[in-house]
């Protein structure tokens, strides 16, 4: 309650205080830079890149993000990506959750879940404790769910070389003599 | 607050995002968060005033609500409203600097001869003025 009656002490002092002074010693928090005042909240909704934008870099930071361009680089957000159909991004992506439209190269770390729309392309890797996949979606690379730390690769599920190469050669052969 | 018109789709760089990169394209941008690193578009950009850009910027028509370190070469017009700041050498057709607002740094005319970047660079060999910004 202190800090009550220390606010309505400044308030005394000088009517023209501004607002946000009692607020931020009631939040206190050293990370927040002095001029980000509360202001009004659909200003600062979602980050949206236009299918125009070519962007390379660092993303970092919070709330949402909608990319319909091309994007390459480090991606680190608390929110939701958007990838649009259209868009093409290239990278290491970390997010809260992730929606895929377009698009994928890299890894793609998302803390709650990961949807592929059934226009997705994915090439790489997918982290994630959920995850949803729209028929027709297009997926290379390889999923982790599990608290799994190390990205070792797996023995057991690799299949002998020798076969597989017989198998497709064969296949082919059986192909190409089909008038068809 | 208006940023005057509404063509087509405006990327927006909301607040508490950061980016440190290139961005490049054709297509208004409005800056409200934090972006390092070079912006060239073909296009308008808008800094806000939560907007903090520590770039080179090059554009068509520059509003700076927000700050802009760097230097900025506006194709058409820069204006620094009254909020707004700019810590860097500018250049543009025309400028327009709003009572309050900030600027530190040396200023040049683009000639009206110079026309858009790639068409018709031997038209005018008497503006030194490239749509290019000289690097500090």
């Amino acid at each position: 309650m202190t800090l009550f009656s220390k606010k309505e002490r400044e308030e005394e002092a000088s009517d023209a205080d501004v607002p946000t002074a009692p607020k931020s010693t009631f939040q206190s928090t050293p990370g927040n830079s002095p001029k980000s005042a509360p202001q009004d909240r659909t200003e600062d909704s979602t980050t949206f890149f236009g299918k125009n934008l070519k962007i390379t870099g660092n993303v970092s930071g919070e709330g949402n993000m909608i990319i319909l361009g091309s994007f390459e680089g480090e991606f680190n957000l608390k929110g939701q990506l958007k990838v649009a159909q259209g868009a093409r991004v290239k990278g290491n992506f970390k997010a809260t959750s992730i929606a895929i439209n377009g698009d994928v190269e890299g890894t793609l770390t998302a803390t709650e879940k990961i949807h592929m729309d059934n226009t997705a392309r994915i090439n790489g890797r997918i982290v994630t404790p959920k995850v949803s996949i729209l028929d027709g979606a297009v997926f290379d690379g390889e999923m982790q769910m599990g608290k799994r730390s190390a990205p070792a690769s797996s023995p057991a599920v690799a299949v002998p070389p020798q076969t597989s190469t017989v198998s497709a050669a064969a296949g082919e052969k059986m192909k190409v003599p089909d008038p068809n | 607050m208006e940023i005057g018109k509404t063509t087509g789709t405006t990327s927006l760089l909301s607040k508490k995002v950061r980016i440190e990169g290139d961005i490049q394209g054709d297509e208004d941008l409005r800056v409200e968060g934090h972006f390092k690193g070079t912006i060239k578009v073909v296009g308008d950009i808008f800094v806000g005033q939560s907007g903090v850009v520590e770039a080179d910027v090059e554009a068509d028509n520059i509003v700076i609500q927000g700050q802009i370190t760097g230097n900025v070469l506006a194709r058409k017009q820069l204006e620094i409203q009254s909020s707004g700041q700019l810590l860097g050498d500018c250049k543009a057709k025309s400028i327009d600097i709003r009572e309050g607002a900030l600027f530190e740094g040396r200023s040049s005319m683009l000639r009206s001869t110079v026309s858009p970047p790639g068409s018709g660079a031997g038209a005018s060999t008497s503006a030194p003025s490239e749509a290019k910004i000289n690097p500090k």
